[in-house]
């Protein structure tokens, strides 16, 4: 087992330096889930978004010991429509065979998709390039509770197939991951 | 004077403004789908004002370099962009700060031109172009700018389309070069459009192929060359019409000419 993740007493500010986060501490080794867990506004986004250099105000520190092109992030998807007319094809670039596409029409666009049709392409697509550290932030919203326990199967299977990676997640929805692998940070 | 021989005449303007229109219609599909498209409009007025102050330069020096204009506006539009992107970004509402930009710029550009009267008809092609009256130099700039930036940017289409979507979506975390060389192309090839071919004709063929095409594609493959279609068709037709009459204008029946391609791709769905 190896850390794949330092943080050390990061706290996420505004601009202004008042607090959008609390106190965080933790370690993210590989073969591990860690799951961030709060209450809307607690700071679980924020701090995703900081590690991941999108958001430029914070004090404490944090180390990553792999490089960024080893990373892969998946934002909250909202009801994000694009402009420009992708298909669900267009988007997976080479994870065409993930065993999550399984039944999905890929002629469909991006834009007419379901929740559940586009989290289980944008998962293939970050999947398909091995990622030693896989950061998703609510991936199960806009998703049914099927679909749901099926992107987390395949969450699960690749960390089987890939136990030098790890995941930081954040949801509001519990988890049913065994309780090896998986760990829990209460933000509040 | 026939037609044939008034192709002769503009053997180097007409080519460069269809290619130039194809490569514009190219940075506006992904600067659109980046929400970036006010950012472009002042990025374009930025260009402008540097380019009259080029010009400016020109005059108190008593010279008349191409060059001077083209690094102008290049720098200008750099700073605008610059300033859009490290200022302007990271607010929510942005739209208004990008048309208070425009305006400031616009009132810099005028002034710069009142302020120098014989500049004073330089105000009136500079906005509405002329493509007739290109000069054969900046014709040939135009069109080897744009054929570059084609190959480039059509080669990488796929990759480039994805980091859009990224922009958007808030997840770009892979800094990459050819979103650089994007970058910095747009630059060039909207200040080299602006001083070459004015700015109506810049910001249009930016924007009118994808305003029909983004609805009526079935992928991105189809769009890519619905948008390309849109603009350098529309254009080759819209000058070749302005040609065969005296009063025609050349750019407003080159955006003519692509909004009437424009709307019979979209009837064609």
């Amino acid at each position: 087992m190896s850390v794949l993740l330092e943080v050390k007493g990061l706290q996420v500010l505004t601009k202004n330096k008042t607090n959008l986060s609390p106190v965080v501490n933790f370690e993210l080794n590989s073969g591990e889930v860690l799951f961030l867990k709060g209450e809307n506004g607690s700071g679980k986004s924020s701090i995703l978004k900081t590690l991941l250099g999108l958001h430029p105000y914070f004090s404490g520190r944090f180390q990553f010991h792999v490089d960024i092109s080893d990373i892969e992030y998946l934002p909250q998807l909202g009801n994000l429509n694009f402009h420009l007319p992708l298909t669900l094809a267009d988007m997976l670039g080479e994870a065409q065979s993930s065993p999550l596409l399984k039944g999905l029409d890929l002629n469909k666009k991006w834009n007419t998709a379901s929740g559940g049709e586009r989290q289980k392409i944008l998962f293939s697509a970050a999947l398909a390039k091995h990622p030693r550290i896989l950061i998703l932030d609510e991936p199960f919203n806009h998703v049914d509770t099927e679909a749901g326990h099926h992107l987390e199967d395949g969450l699960r299977q690749y960390l089987k197939d890939h136990p030098q990676s790890a995941m930081i997640l954040v949801s509001h929805r519990n988890l049913s991951g065994d309780g090896a692998s998986l760990r829990t940070l209460e933000i509040r | 004077m026939n037609f044939l021989s008034l192709l002769e005449i503009y053997k180097w303007s007409l080519p460069a403004s269809v290619l130039m229109a194809a490569a514009l219609c190219l940075i506006g599909a992904q600067w659109t789908a980046r929400e970036k498209s006010a950012q472009i409009f002042v990025l374009g007025q930025g260009s402008s004002l540097g380019i009259v102050l080029g010009l400016v330069l020109n005059i108190l020096l008593g010279t008349d370099f191409h060059w001077l204009s083209l690094i102008g506006g290049l720098s200008v539009g750099g700073i605008t962009l610059l300033l859009s992107d490290l200022l302007v970004q990271r607010k929510s509402d942005r739209n208004h700060i990008y048309l208070t930009l425009f305006v400031v710029f616009l009132s810099l550009t005028y002034l710069a031109t009142s302020l120098t009267p014989s500049l004073e008809s330089h105000m009136a092609s500079a906005y509405f172009g002329d493509l007739a009256t290109m000069s054969d130099g900046a014709a040939q700039l135009s069109l080897l700018g744009a054929l570059l930036f084609i190959v480039f940017v059509l080669s990488s289409w796929k990759q480039l389309t994805l980091i859009s979507f990224q922009l958007v979506n808030q997840s770009f975390i892979h800094r990459h070069w050819k979103n650089r060389i994007f970058d910095a192309g747009t630059l060039l090839v909207t200040t080299m459009a602006i001083q070459s071919m004015g700015y109506l004709y810049t910001m249009g063929s930016l924007f009118i192929a994808t305003s029909f095409a983004s609805s009526r594609s079935r992928n991105l493959q189809s769009y890519t060359i619905r948008i390309v279609l849109i603009s350098a068709v529309g254009s080759l037709l819209g000058f070749s019409v302005s040609l065969l009459s005296t009063i025609l204008p050349t750019v407003p029946c080159v955006m003519l000419g692509q909004i009437l391609v424009g709307l019979l791709t979209y009837m064609k769905k």
